[in-house]
């Protein structure tokens, strides 16, 4: 888990060019949208392509994205409960 | 100085001209369907225009269609249809389109051998390319020799044409303008519009509460626009009136509308006041209303704002059409004068019930019989950009 | 119309964003000079952005400084190519991927209208906002529209600017066209807080232009300067410096004549590089490239055979 958790890091500041943030600052449970990290909605589409292509893992609809992308720890759990 | 409309010429999936597409609004018959021509992997429905590149080539007069983008062709068929439903010399006339991709469909074929390496490669279709491909080409074709412009400014684009060619004949800078825009079906604003998750994998159901996306459409819609002066002196009719127009941002989001509709509020408010009505003096308002979540609902309290309980009979046409990006403004302008002309409502098709927030119910049966005075129509796009324009009984 | 020039900024191979004097290009180089993105647009708002909404809307926001402006009330811009980096980034993955897997944001960014939507965005402007793309008269389109603008808003303040990118891609494709021109291709971006007015902040002006369409040839483009120094009330003897992107021979009694292009290169908007270089000239600035000392009024001149052709005379005002 610890793992799959530096990896998204690491994948989603690469993806969404968050040039100012490291795998460090990146807080497991900071609010990925409305808190300091600050991503939008295109961010959002971002991640899907992401976790698609990464994890082969697919979510079809933006509120499932919601749910899903709240903080890297809760779309860590939603990727090993998908495994 | 009045700007009247004096022609009108239309191709979209329901029709190739003007009376094809009436034929349609007034039946309630769809351009949705299975993509024909376009080669996508995607089983998406679309809107596409019912002819070949060879057909439309041959209903302009041309020998072939062999170095013409579809883009070109689609906007050659249709302000040839303007210019002579207006009957006007088009000599000293001038040509402002709009498109949002150029010849792309031409481009994103030639892009497979370039992105593959080939060693030789047939760069010649990207001479079609750039957006001013169509326009130009257009303009030679119909002799029109006055000022030329391309705008593109995503799915408001023609509209904003017309407006550019209204403040010009307004303050005199020309006479006789032709205006409106064009865009063909794409695989890269198929791909495009389904990456951002916005497309509806069945037929559109714009301001429905249950809608899941647009349809992408293709078309072009173009006006004759002429100063009261010009059309008096030749002797031509003239078939509506441009009597208010406005340009506005959102400046919200790069993609979505503001969720009271600030860019869409603004751009209809200065139109009525540029056309010095009133919002109930409006008889029907020709919605941007594409079927994505976003866009009806920030449409519709932009709509509530202006009109409060007096909601005027309003409809989507792109339950018909599909979005049909840079050409829909130009598109739907043709619808209004085609409502003031026949006295008549276009349906919104497949509404079934209002958005829970807003309470909107379009019209959804053809409606004749009444007394269009002024039409609103609205234009959105990406990049916050809002265009309504008044179209009015001359 | 007389249009005030009020603020500028713009890249070029001949400049770099915020430079005040106008350096040698680099030999061999198509590129606009590297420049410090950052000091102007913040890395969290920039970070999608590709080449070209670097240089365009890093442009806006310096020449807005400039002007001393927080918001115009117009924003006009125009560009030939539009962002063909996101354009061809996106192309590139659904040839690849066979139509999957799609990134929106280079789809997002590749619409023709994203320097303007840009700027409206940043600086939350809601008033009227549009994008030319007429090809080499894109700038030229901008120019007219303004026009209309101040007809109807004499106090206006409105934001004009051209933007082009050259990609490793398209100088591929240009190349294959085989339309290599006498100049090498290039890119920049050049924009302009205009008024109709003169205010304080004035100290150019674009003393008139002319723009006609259609097949060109010696005799009417001769003619379309004459129109155009009768318009501002000059003489042939009043100009200076002839920044010349034609391949007509143009001659005036007291005036230099330049090929811009070997400056700016060769680009769809590349007059917008040309009015910066001819404010350079005109401020001084510009000694790196032209010997020609005391300028008073420059005189730009842009021809396409099939398509059409422009002028435009600037001086101090």
């Amino acid at each position: 888990m610890e793992n799959l958790i530096e990896d998204l890091k690491k994948q989603i500041i690469e993806e969404l060019n968050l040039e100012d943030l490291t795998v460090e600052e990146f807080g497991t449970d900071e609010l990925l949208f409305g808190g300091n990290i600050g991503l939008d909605s295109i961010d959002a589409l971002e991640l899907i392509v992401l976790l698609e292509k990464n994890y082969g893992v697919k979510i079809t609809s933006k509120e499932d994205g919601k749910k899903v992308f709240q903080t890297v720890r809760t779309i860590a759990e939603f990727l090993e409960s998908n495994k | 100085m009045k700007v009247l409309i004096s022609g009108i010429g239309v191709i979209s999936a329901i029709g190739s001209d003007v009376s094809e597409n009436l034929h349609s609004l007034k039946n309630g018959e769809s351009g949705v369907g299975a993509i024909r021509f376009l080669k996508t992997n995607h089983k998406l429905p679309a809107c596409e225009v019912k002819m070949t590149n060879e057909e439309l080539a041959a209903a302009i007069g041309l020998s072939s269609a062999e170095g013409y983008s579809r883009t070109t062709l689609l906007a050659m068929k249709a302000a040839k249809e303007a210019v002579e439903n207006s009957g006007i010399a088009t000599g000293s006339a001038g040509f402002i389109s709009a498109n949002t991709v150029g010849g792309m469909d031409r481009s994103e074929l030639a892009y497979e051998q370039v992105a593959a390496d080939q060693e030789q490669i047939d760069f010649s279709p990207f001479t079609t390319h750039e957006c001013a491909d169509s326009t130009r080409k257009v303009a030679a074709f119909l002799g029109l020799k006055g000022y030329q412009a391309t705008i593109s400014t995503a799915c408001s684009s023609s509209a904003n044409a017309i407006i550019l060619a209204a403040k010009m004949i307004e303050q005199g800078m020309a006479d006789v303008m032709v205006a409106g825009g064009v865009d063909a079906l794409t695989k890269f604003t198929l791909n495009g519009f389904n990456s951002l998750m916005i497309l509806d994998s069945e037929p559109c159901r714009p301001f429905d509460d249950t809608r899941k996306g647009l349809n992408l459409g293709e078309g072009a819609g173009f006006v004759v626009l002429e100063s009261e002066a010009h059309l008096r002196k030749r002797g031509g009719k003239a078939l509506a009136q441009l009597s208010g127009f406005a340009n506005t941002n959102d400046a919200f989001h790069q993609t979505a509308s503001s969720p009271e509709g600030e860019g869409a509020f603004l751009a209809m408010t200065q139109a009525l006041k540029r056309a010095n009505i009133t919002p109930e003096d409006i008889s029907y308002v020709n919605v941007h209303g594409t079927g994505t979540s976003n866009n009806d609902a920030s449409e519709s309290q932009a709509m509530l704002r202006i009109f409060d309980q007096n909601i005027p009979l309003f409809s989507s046409t792109k339950a018909f059409t599909g979005h049909t990006l840079g050409a829909a403004g130009g598109i739907e302008a043709v619808y209004s004068v085609m409502a003031i002309q026949g006295g008549c409502v276009f349906p919104n098709l497949r509404f079934k019930e209002a958005i829970a927030e807003s309470g909107l119910v379009p019209q959804t049966e053809f409606k004749e019989g009444v007394e269009i005075q002024h039409v609103l129509s609205n234009s959105l796009g990406f990049g916050g950009n809002s265009t309504s324009l008044v179209i009015s009984k001359a | 119309m007389k249009f005030y020039i009020n603020g500028s900024a713009g890249v070029s191979p001949f400049l770099g964003l915020g430079e005040e004097a106008c350096s040698i290009p680099e030999e061999g180089s198509r590129f606009a000079r590297e420049s410090d993105y950052k000091q102007v647009i913040n890395p969290r708002q920039s970070r999608r952005m590709g080449k070209l909404l670097k240089m365009g809307v890093g442009s806006a926001l310096v020449a807005l400084k400039n002007a001393g402006l927080e918001k115009p009330d117009a924003v006009i811009t125009g560009t030939g190519y539009g962002c063909l980096q996101d354009t061809e980034k996106f192309l590139g993955v659904m040839v690849e991927n066979e139509e999957t897997l799609l990134n929106p944001t280079a789809f997002i960014l590749s619409t023709h209208n994203t320097v303007g939507g840009q700027i409206a965005l940043f600086m939350g402007l809601t008033g009227y906002n549009f994008t030319y793309v007429h090809g080499a008269f894109s700038f030229e389109n901008c120019l007219v529209d303004a026009q209309t603008f101040f007809h109807e808003n004499p106090k206006a303040q409105v934001l004009v600017g051209g933007s082009d990118e050259l990609t490793p891609t398209s100088l591929q494709v240009l190349e294959g066209l085989d339309c290599a021109p006498d100049q090498q291709f290039g890119e920049g971006a050049g924009f302009f807080s205009l008024s109709a007015e003169k205010t304080e902040k004035s100290y150019l002006a674009i003393e008139g232009y002319r723009v006609k369409f259609g097949t060109t040839n010696d005799e009417s483009v001769k003619q379309m300067i004459s129109d155009l120094l009768a318009d501002c009330d000059k003489k042939e003897e009043e100009i200076d410096v002839v920044l010349s992107g034609t391949d007509i021979e143009l001659a005036f009694p007291n005036a230099e004549t330049i090929d811009f292009k070997q400056y700016t290169g060769v680009y769809p908007t590349a007059i917008s590089g040309a009015l910066l270089l001819a404010e350079k000239v005109l401020l001084g600035k510009a000694s790196a490239l032209i010997d020609k000392k005391g300028v008073e009024r420059v005189l730009i001149v842009n021809t396409h055979s099939d398509e059409g052709a422009s002028c435009m005379l600037v001086g101090k005002c």
